[in-house]
């Protein structure tokens, strides 16, 4: 369903020091599959995320890319600007910062994904229903963005992603600013979601517990490269800050130690993730998911 | 109808939202375009005037005696020049003969055999104001004796400049408030899709084709032009119509009688302009703005 063949991008490719964002990508992702990418800040996760939403950056003379990505066998590294929406239809997408509009309902955000391609009033009230319905937010349908929790937020942000059924589902960062138990809620939603529709899930994460968790297939990126990628796999975080023995090859440069600060090492705030004591143990339960059948 | 229904909800919503913005432009674009208005008034009554004045006096030209007849085809031909509306041929046997109508006695037998009169033609303009302009070229032509000039040269003169000074001032002022008009449009779209960056780039994102995310924008800039030109337009009916109607004889003589079609015209001039002021105001901001905003 999805094939990155090669892929390279490469911001500034006309500066002195043309900063490569993924290099050589080689990736096959199947349909209905459930793919993690993973690794630290600047790895290049959410550039895999915007090349295959057909980012508008993507086609501006300050980036260069190199190789397919291919969706459906439809090459969307050098799709013209004017098919980009309609490749977008069939791709759903959500965010870390949720991206709803504080002044409509949960119901208006969901219907306002199918308004915007001029869909009828027919099908926004079958849709939107079944959206809300799906991420369990139903009942919450007239609540405006600040009457909803971070957790909610993020379902309504998904039931807008799935309201116009499509086929692939991009998460970047999807958990970044919710506690591990809301995060565990919202992996479920997208489980569900996975399961029930068929979606094929993407998501780009630093959320270990999640990756653990679920343990589907992880990509690791690093500096711009995959270095791993396991069918059930898990994430330790710390493994991208000192290089392993297998990428030798690599030129991966350890950074310099972060300062201590009350943020600990959690990639957007909350509590530390270093003095965590290790999953499954009874200080750190792993939280239960209804895992599909098959 | 629903994507109708879609772009006018969001456009009374950036309305709304903006209101301040907005009651600035269409005021804006009403001051400016009740100036053009009037400038359009004045212009087209002088023209009306000087049309008045000139068409009462047709371009005669008398060609030299000793003209033949080809050499007076060969300007009859060249007389025919854009500017000229009309041209007819009077020949010198026509004129005296107009000539011994006139003048019951007079003796022409001797005439008739040594005709002293020379052809003429009889010009008339499509535009007076160009009266000069082709009078001079006339004047050069080989076989042309002299042009008649028209008694009242010194009042066409006179409105002439009059109107030449009306035009160059009306395009002065029609530059500067267009700008102004496109400027305050310009900025208010902006401040708008500034405000909206967020709806943008969330209808962007769910694969709102380009057009569908701008056409809200473009309707909000032709309400501010159109709804600033209609403010304008009543306010120039309020102004003009009594005046076009007045019994002071000063006025009567300032306004020509066709005055009535003069505003007409100018109103729908106005409509006009205030739709594509508005439209082009929106537009401007369109391109860059929205890509902008969306950055942002």
């Amino acid at each position: 369903m999805i094939k990155f063949e090669n892929v390279t991008v490469c911001y500034n490719p006309h500066a002195r020091h043309p900063d490569h964002a993924v290099e050589e990508i080689n990736l096959d992702i199947k349909k209905g599959e459930w793919v993690f990418f993973v690794g630290h800040s600047g790895a290049g996760k959410s550039t895999l995320i915007k090349l295959l939403h057909g980012n508008p950056h993507t086609a501006s003379h300050g980036i260069h890319i190199t190789g397919k990505v291919l969706l459906e066998d439809i090459d969307i590294t050098h799709l013209p600007a004017n098919e980009v929406p309609f490749l977008r239809r069939k791709i759903g997408v959500i965010f870390q910062d949720f991206q709803l509009l504080a002044q409509k309902t949960a119901w208006e955000n969901v219907a306002f994904a199918l308004r915007v391609i001029g869909a009828p009033q027919q099908r926004i009230a079958r849709e939107v229903p079944r959206a809300l319905e799906t991420v369990g937010l139903l009942h919450r349908a007239q609540a405006r963005p600040n009457e909803l929790s971070g957790g909610e937020q993020q379902r309504v942000a998904i039931a807008r992603a799935i309201v116009n059924e499509p086929y692939l589902l991009l998460a970047d960062e999807p958990t970044g600013n919710l506690d591990p138990e809301t995060a565990a809620g919202i992996a479920a939603v997208l489980e569900r979601i996975n399961a029930e529709r068929g979606t094929t899930v993407v998501m780009a994460t630093h959320d270990h517990h999640l990756v653990d968790t679920l343990q589907r297939r992880v990509v690791r990126l690093r500096e711009g490269r995959i270095i791993s990628d396991e069918e059930h796999g898990i994430y330790h975080p710390e493994d991208d800050i000192k290089p392993s023995p297998e990428d030798s090859k690599s030129t991966f440069i350890e950074p310099p130690a972060k300062p201590k600060t009350d943020f600990g090492d959690a990639p957007f705030g909350g509590e530390s993730l270093q003095n965590e004591a290790p999953l499954g143990t009874p200080e750190n339960p792993i939280p239960q998911f209804n895992r599909p059948k098959g | 109808m629903e994507i109708l229904g879609f772009w006018i909800r969001e456009t009374s919503s950036n309305i709304a939202r903006n209101r301040l913005m907005c009651l600035l432009a269409i005021s804006t674009v009403t001051i400016c375009l009740f100036v053009l208005g009037a400038f359009y008034f004045a212009w087209g009554s002088l023209q009306s005037q000087i049309g008045a004045q000139t068409q009462k006096i047709d371009l005669r030209i008398i060609l030299e005696p000793s003209v033949s007849d080809s050499r007076r085809d060969e300007i009859v031909k060249a007389a025919h020049i854009p500017q000229v509306a009309n041209v007819t041929l009077v020949t010198k046997e026509e004129a005296l003969k107009q000539l011994t109508s006139d003048i019951n006695d007079f003796p022409v037998t001797d005439l008739e055999k040594n005709n002293p009169l020379g052809d003429e033609l009889h010009i008339s303009l499509k535009d007076p104001t160009q009266i000069f302009k082709v009078r001079n070229y006339l004047t050069s032509v080989k076989g042309v004796q002299k042009t008649l000039a028209p008694q009242e040269d010194n009042v066409v003169k006179m409105l002439l400049e009059v109107n030449h000074f009306v035009k160059v001032a009306g395009v002065v002022a029609l530059l500067i408030l267009g700008l102004g008009i496109l400027l305050i449009i310009h900025n208010a779209i902006r401040l708008t899709i500034f405000a909206r960056r967020r709806e943008i780039r969330i209808m962007e994102l769910v694969g709102a084709t380009p057009w569908f995310i701008r056409i809200p924008f473009l309707m909000e800039g032709l309400i501010y032009g159109l709804a600033g030109a209609v403010i304008a337009a009543i306010l120039l009916l309020a102004v003009l119509l009594p005046i076009t109607h007045t019994n002071t004889p000063l006025l009567q003589v300032l306004i020509p009688p066709d005055a009535d079609n003069i505003l007409r015209d100018g109103l729908a001039w106005i409509i006009l302009a205030g739709i594509c002021f508005g439209f082009f105001g929106s537009w401007l901001s369109l391109s860059r703005s929205i890509g902008k905003a969306v950055q942002a």
